[in-house]
């Protein structure tokens, strides 16, 4: 009755001895025999079942443009500082913010990279994606996030809470998200608050809240954490003091909004004029 | 002017790093991935899983030693990564360490379910004795399915297996021992539903001390001669 050895006799992982004893015992035990007949075939149906499962080629693609970003991010920056771009939107709400915007390191790396493109392309040689996929590769990363905040508007799913109100829908996310999720307030009164879900985007724990606005439904998606190439290529507006970069997607548009270290990322069944001026005009904070 | 320099030494760190990533860890994408899509059952989860595994990879390239496994390393970074990610109720690791510490149970199987189990005549069995078996696998904890993907599909060895999981070598050899069992008894069960098998009196062995290990018998062994 060595039965629970069987699997690790198969695997070639007993020790000498306990080899040596395992086989001569299983000489003269048909049980013991059956086992391992048993044990063998039923391997092989697993291997069979499970089958050889190549990685997607988009997800090859997907860590090759990660690669670009970081490898950009520690050619072009040699400390953690953040890189302050002028920026003549920039004045807005807060008078802190002064009229400076923070930029992303990764886009002022992007800057450098293009600065050292010429012997950076040089020294790339073998790996041919180096720099052209540099270049795409801060809009491709923030372009599908904002595919699936399109994707998830889109396919409507439920929300997970019980009751849409603001205090039971922040409740809902605490400790969910590692930040605080306040749901956005509209001065209009015909915008409401009808659901949340937990979303992940591309590795992101993100909120995701449900409105009707005049009867159509919009979505706002709240992150910490965007790619850093997300605004990069983004059109932008300033409209109530705010900036509001937005994309199409998929025939939608997609506005984002800063704030307070947050992302608000939105979409909705709207025009694109009356999406834009309804995030503008949203309570985002406390 | 300046001396003009050698390829190598005109190469950046940065360079370097990722040049050395492409060559050594690249090549690993299918096996990470057919990992990761055990441990998350989702194929979009999945190549989630991995490219934030990737790049953590590639961040913590320096903390690879050249030469060593870098398979094992690179495994061993999803399956943290997915741990992390799933921790938050800390309950997962909780699983994680049940799986792998719990004590192993001993199923007594007739010859004709163990032959029901394995045997299919037809193409059309051996198809729908795969999807069982995948369904078998869906109810396992993930680090089970793991580490039947690494032991039967990839062929990693037990000590490897520890380095990807961070776990002593025996726990290893109880886990997968128990990880088969648990497959070998939800198909067992699944079987028997679909009348693919007949039902056994025992399907879970109720007397685990009916597993003597080896140790045991060579003493008893030992004494008897």
């Amino acid at each position: 009755m060595v039965r629970r050895h069987v699997g690790a006799y198969l695997d070639g992982e007993l020790e000498p001895a306990s080899q040596l004893d395992f086989e001569e015992h299983l000489d003269g035990c048909a049980e013991c025999q059956e086992r391992l007949a048993f044990e063998v075939a039923f391997r092989d149906r697993v291997v069979e079942a499970l089958g050889d499962v190549p990685a997607p080629a988009s997800l090859r693609q997907r860590v090759l443009l990660d690669l670009d970003q970081a490898e950009a991010k520690s050619e072009g920056s040699t400390s953690g500082a953040l890189i302050r771009i002028w920026s003549p939107f920039a004045k807005g709400d807060g008078s802190r913010r002064g009229r400076f915007s923070r930029v992303s390191i990764v886009a002022a790396a992007a800057a450098a990279l293009l600065l050292f493109g010429g012997s950076a392309i040089g020294l790339s040689g073998a790996s041919g994606t180096g720099v052209d996929a540099a270049g795409l590769g801060g809009s491709l990363g923030g372009a599908s996030l904002l595919e699936d905040v399109v994707r998830l508007h889109a396919s409507s799913l439920p929300s997970d809470v019980p009751e849409a109100k603001q205090e039971s829908v922040a409740r809902y996310f605490e400790g969910k998200v590692q930040f605080p999720v306040h749901p956005a307030r509209f001065d209009r009164g015909d915008v409401h608050l009808v659901g949340a879900r937990l979303s992940s985007f591309r590795d992101r724990r993100a909120a995701a809240l449900y409105y009707v606005a005049g009867g159509r439904r919009v979505t706002m998606v709240v992150l910490d954490s965007p790619p850093p190439a997300l605004l990069t290529g983004a059109a932008h507006v300033l409209a109530r003091g705010h900036e509001i970069y937005y994309r199409d997607v998929h025939g939608y548009t997609v506005p984002i909004r800063r704030q307070h270290g947050l992302t608000y990322v939105f979409t909705g069944d709207l025009t694109r004029p009356s999406l834009l001026d309804l995030v503008a005009s949203a309570h985002v904070s406390r | 002017m300046k001396q003009p320099l050698s390829e190598s030494a005109r190469l950046t760190q940065a360079a370097r790093t990722r040049r050395d990533f492409e060559r050594e860890a690249l090549p690993h994408l299918d096996s990470l991935y057919a990992a990761a899509l055990r441990l998350t059952r989702r194929p979009s989860d999945a190549e989630d899983l991995v490219q934030e595994s990737m790049l953590k990879a590639y961040r913590f390239w320096d903390g690879f030693e050249a030469g060593t496994n870098a398979r094992a390393w690179l495994l061993r970074i999803v399956t943290n990564t997915f741990i992390n990610r799933h921790r938050r109720k800390a309950r997962e690791r909780a699983v994680f360490e049940g799986v792998l510490a719990g004590p192993v149970g001993e199923g007594v199987m007739s010859r004709a379910a163990m032959r029901g189990l394995t045997h299919a005549e037809s193409e059309a069995d051996r198809r729908l004795l795969a999807g069982e078996i995948l369904a078998a696998m869906e109810k396992l904890a993930p680090q089970q399915r793991l580490m039947i993907q690494l032991s039967d599909m990839e062929g990693l060895a037990y000590k490897e297996i520890a380095v990807v999981l961070g776990c002593p070598v025996g726990t290893v050899m109880s886990g997968l021992h128990r990880a088969r069992k648990a497959l070998q008894k939800h198909l067992m069960v699944q079987a028997v539903e679909f009348g693919l098998v007949e039902a056994e009196p025992e399907v879970e062995g109720a007397a685990p001390s009916a597993a003597v290990s080896l140790e045991d018998y060579r003493r008893q062994k030992v004494a008897q001669s």
